[in-house]
């Protein structure tokens, strides 16, 4: 039993190879690589469909269990997917097909299951592809991700922090379902479809319902597709690095490269994640000796008509900012390739994911942050560790523009060993202190996750407060992952 | 009625906003009820909407908005915010409203190099904030509407598009931080804003509430009171400043001294398919700074200077132009990039069968386009407003997927050259369509552009039939739903006292009144909500959260 559902209820809606509460299944379930302390579902349900959804969420309302829908397979690290207050489970992976591809307005249709790999495959084969995040774990959903927010690689094509996600349908907590944006209507998806729509507006008349789900780990709603933009595949790429000790002339040579959409794929990562990733296999700590403290990768695009000539201006126009910048442009860093660089960040992680590589385990402080900010946040962040006794060499440094410039995704990555318990802890009390030091010194969590939306909406209470009013609309029982954010 | 200056309510907000910004005067609360659209709504044969205000209030600061708005929640009155206005949402919708007049928050109060952004009150416009911008090699879209529209108004609380949609986004995608005073007086900093983090992003903690703050159209004054916010700005390659002069076509002003890195191109096709693919393809190709098109009549009432001149013109003109076409400014870092841009350019012709539209490569029209395209300026006002003083879109205000685009285009000029022929729109030839292309080709947006005269009842009522046909076509043909055509449609069959009626009905009287009643007292709604699956019920239901006294005058739905 779950509040006042038995197994039984849950059979008939999904099957019984579809429900589970076997010890061991809903103990992977309980937990993650966070800090939030373990919590085990009463069952975990893998839906079939959205008809299953509407029917599980009628009974989770008469019954007020909770519902925690998850899609991304594990190892799963922000503590959204953690049943706070038990419940069941809901575990999209299962839908996974890839609903439509449309090469002619650039658009896919997913379900949530659906991975970047199997995605990019099909979308390669239509001569296009889906800026992703930075080469996400090989389990990540594509929904998953989107609906986090999670910022990709391509500053130009990242137009809205939305992006790339355009429409979905939604089964809100009340269990109506609803599409977003164009898909709304007038008429059903395949009168749309039939008349030459692709589900690719994403407003309805006076709102955005679609930025609701994004962002809210699963507290509005639950979603069972959603339609990506997608991008034409470069015909030539010119990818590029520079390297240095000065964080500072890499940031102003990334500004100046962004504002003036020179380049494509566009990041800077300090030595401890370039060499996470770039590892592979190897040593990650003898690879990190090898590289120089900031790594600035970039890389120019021609597509179909002229490309070369396209990439052989805008290098010369890219060197000539460099210069004035005083950054030298490589084609490799310590014998790091700029073409392996691009090769690794824009797929999924084949093997161990990066963030485990070093360390084995991870804990990731991100945030939004202002060009000011971000030389500010990494000396903070480097101060606090000399302080708290946390090695700054196993904190990795990832610096994003994001909106075609228009502010940066900041991320440090605190690399640390698991099955350690004192690390541990010593990790978990620094992460909560240090995330406390970098919001008094700029950095917006614009997605505050496990430990930390407490000492985010205490700062901004009246966020907090139409929050919870817009939740009693779309989840009046407050069933769907209660728990999370201010809810 | 107006206000009581010994009323308490006068007085207090006459004590919030000082004696000399605070008006009963009926002749001054006239100037916010005549509104373009207002023939529509009101008594036919002007543009007076029905309703008068309560007072008018200038206030200056965020400060003062706020007191304003409790002080209404306090005395049972309705508020609405007006900054640049435009349209018939801008007036008092229901009694017992105080306008908030923002044209005092005229201030550009920041402009950020390095994260992009400006940071603006409600009155700054389009042409004030692009001029400053330009001084640092920036540069901002600008609505189609005029460059004297306010910038704020566009992205929090209105609508339209803009010509830098293209590659800038459209408008209210440029939105970043946000202060919102909400309808019962707290004040929200959306975003990034609320953390004390500055103005960079609206998205978060969270969710983002910018869900609900606006859609393909915001707000319209009639939930709150946007006070600042901060806009996405771009980098422009062109000169700090534009040089202009109107000496080659009466009344329109030209861009002076072109610099090399920048050159306009205006193409033709044969049909609506090749065009759609050619804008895409200038999308994917990463070309092109600005884009836009403008059929043949509508560009020529946009030249035109006056009536008789139009005529003219048209006479001259209107033959010697391609029907389907559209407009790319090429704006570079160098002219080498700009020679390679062109090369792209030709080869995308060649694919489609595309060519340059000679006559308006020349001056004076390249150089009277290439402003228009860079600053918008007054041209598209001349096209829609100089001949008859009263236009709408039918349809429009919705962008669409490539397949659409033309069929939606080639569709509504069908139907509106009956009107024409009847006399009871203005003629340009049926070819009025205007649109833009937004994110890099990945979607395009359409108006048909209609003029009618708003002195003239069956002119206007004539507009009003061509917006019904135009729904039921688009909806039947292409699952293409007109959101302000709707409005209009079903405005006009509203009198005046229908609307009183609907609009004191709180959002849960709506939700739980029958079909039968939702569509006697809210037609828009009852035609337009269930077809986006039942949409607006869902705003009420976060507009009666946010408003728990009703006191915004809320516009539609």
């Amino acid at each position: 039993m779950s509040g006042g559902i038995d197994r039984k209820q849950l059979v008939d809606i999904a099957g019984k190879d579809n429900v589970f509460d076997d010890e061991e299944t809903l103990d992977a379930y309980s937990q993650d690589e966070s800090f939030l302390p373990p919590r085990r579902p009463s069952f975990v349900v893998k839906p079939k469909g959205r008809d299953e959804i509407v029917a599980l969420l009628k009974i989770a309302n008469e019954t007020k269990t909770p519902l925690v829908p998850v899609s991304s397979g594990p190892p799963h690290f922000r503590g959204d997917t953690v049943p706070e207050y038990g419940g069941i489970v809901l575990d999209l992976s299962g839908m996974s097909k890839i609903l439509f591809v449309d090469r002619e307005d650039r658009v896919a249709m997913i379900e949530p299951g659906v991975r970047f790999r199997e995605l990019q495959a099909a979308l390669r084969k239509e001569g296009m592809k889906l800026p992703i995040p930075l080469c996400p774990r090989e389990t990540k959903s594509v929904v998953g991700s989107c609906l986090e927010r999670e910022p990709h690689t391509i500053p130009k094509y990242h137009l809205d922090h939305c992006d790339p996600l355009s429409c979905a349908e939604v089964v809100f907590g009340t269990g109506d379902v609803f599409c977003t944006g164009e898909a709304a209507g007038p008429g059903t998806i395949e009168d749309k479809q039939k008349a030459g729509w692709r589900q690719k507006i994403r407003v309805e008349p006076q709102t955005e319902l679609i930025r609701l789900f994004q962002g809210s780990q699963g507290t509005m709603g639950i979603v069972t597709w959603v339609t990506v933009r997608c991008e034409v595949m470069p015909g030539t790429q010119k990818p590029l690095l520079a390297a240095g000790d000065d964080l500072e002339a890499l940031l102003e040579f990334l500004y100046r490269l962004v504002r003036m959409r020179l380049c494509d794929e566009a990041f800077i990562l300090d030595g401890a994640d370039m060499a996470a990733i770039a590892a592979e296999d190897g040593d990650v700590d003898a690879l990190q000796d090898t590289l120089p403290r900031w790594i600035l990768f970039f890389c120019i695009s021609g597509y179909r008509i002229l490309p070369e000539e396209r990439v052989s201006i805008l290098e010369k126009e890219t060197r000539e900012i460099a210069k004035l910048c005083n950054v030298g442009l490589q084609d490799a860093v310590a014998g790091l390739p700029a073409e392996k660089v691009l090769d690794i960040t824009g797929q999924p992680c084949a093997d161990t994911y990066w963030k485990l590589r070093k360390r084995g385990a991870c804990q990731d402080i991100y945030f939004i942050s202002s060009f000011d900010g971000i030389a500010r946040c990494v000396e903070v962040m480097r101060e606090f560790a000399g302080r708290n006794g946390l090695p700054v060499r196993d904190i990795g440094v990832y610096v994003q523009p994001v909106c075609q410039g228009h502010g940066y995704h900041c991320e440090f990555n605190i690399f640390h060993k698991g099955e350690d318990h004192a690390e541990r802890e010593r990790v978990k009390d620094a992460y909560e202190s240090l995330c406390r030091v970098l919001l008094n010194n700029g950095a917006f969590f614009s997605r505050p996750y496990d430990l930390l939306p407490e000492m985010v909406y205490e700062r901004d209470a009246v966020a907090g407060g139409v929050l919870r009013k817009v939740k009693s609309v779309f989840d009046p029982n407050n069933i769907l992952n209660p728990g999370k954010l201010c809810f | 009625m107006a206000l009581e200056e010994s009323s308490q309510a006068y007085r207090q907000l006459r004590e919030i906003v000082g004696e000399e910004n605070i008006t009963t005067d009926p002749v001054v609360m006239d100037t916010y009820v005549w509104q373009w659209l207002g023939d529509l709504v009101g008594e036919k044969g002007n543009c007076f909407m029905p309703l008068r205000p309560e007072a008018v209030v200038l206030p200056g600061s965020t400060r003062e908005v706020q007191r304003v708005v409790k002080v209404c929640n306090r005395f049972g009155l309705k508020f609405k915010a007006h900054s640049t206005g435009w349209i018939s949402y801008a007036a008092p919708l229901t009694e017992g409203v105080v306008i908030l007049d923002l044209r005092r928050m005229d201030r550009i109060l920041e402009i950020n190099t390095k994260d992009m952004y400006a940071l603006i009150e409600p009155y700054v416009t389009f042409s004030q904030l692009q001029a400053e911008l330009m001084k640092v090699g920036l540069n901002c879209e600008v609505n189609a509407a005029g460059s004297n529209c306010s910038a704020l108004a566009q992205a929090a609380a209105g609508f339209g598009a803009g010509y830098g949609n293209y590659h800038m986004g459209y408008g209210a995608g440029t939105l970043l931080g946000v202060e919102w005073v909400l309808p019962d007086g707290e004040v929200l900093k959306m975003g990034s804003l609320g953390s004390g983090c500055g103005w960079i992003t609206s998205d978060g903690p969270g969710p983002s509430l910018k869900g609900i703050m606006r859609g393909h159209m915001g707000t319209l004054g009639g939930c709150g009171v946007f006070t600042k916010c901060a806009l996405r700005v771009y980098h422009w390659p062109g000169p700090t400043e534009i040089v202009c002069e109107n000496e080659a076509m009466p009344g329109y002003e030209r861009f002076v001294n072109l610099p090399d890195n920048i050159a306009m191109y205006y193409l033709y096709f044969d049909d609506y398919e090749k065009r759609s693919e050619a804008i895409c393809k200038v999308g994917e190709e990463d070309i092109g700074y600005v884009m836009g098109f403008m059929q043949r009549g509508l560009a020529i009432l946009g030249l035109a200077d006056t009536n008789a001149h139009f005529v003219d013109l048209k006479e001259d003109l209107f033959d010697a132009l391609p029907s389907i076409s559209f407009v790319v400014l090429l704006a570079t870092h160098s002219r080498e990039e700009l020679e390679h841009q062109k090369r792209v350019l030709e080869k995308i012709l060649e694919e489609t069968g595309g060519g340059y539209i000679e006559l308006l490569q020349q001056e004076p029209f390249n150089d009277v386009i290439t402003l228009h395209l860079i600053k918008v300026g007054t041209l598209s006002a001349h096209a829609v407003c100089g001949r008859s003083g009263a236009f709408l879109c039918a349809p429009g205000s919705n962008a669409v997927t490539r397949r659409i685009a033309g069929r939606l285009e080639s569709l509504s000029i069908e139907l509106k050259k009956k009107y024409i022929e009847e006399g009871k729109l203005v003629d340009d030839g049926g070819e009025g369509t205007w649109g833009v292309v937004w994110d890099h080709g990945h979607t395009i947006y359409i108006e048909n552009l209609v003029e009618w005269d708003p002195a003239d009842p069956e002119s206007s009522m004539a507009h009003v039939r061509l917006q019904e046909e135009v729904n039921k076509e688009t909806i039947e043909k292409l699952s293409y739903l007109s959101s302000m055509g709707t409005f209009v449609e079903e405005s006009a069959k509203m009198n005046p006292e229908d609307m009183v009626k609907l609009k004191d009905m709180t959002p849960s009287d709506l939700i739980e009144k029958s079909e039968e009643m939702a569509a006697a007292h809210s037609p828009y709604d009852a035609k337009l909500g269930p077809l986006l699956r039942n949409y607006h019920v869902w705003l009420r239901r976060i507009r009666e959260q946010l408003d728990p006294n009703n006191s915004s005058d809320a516009s539609p739905p």
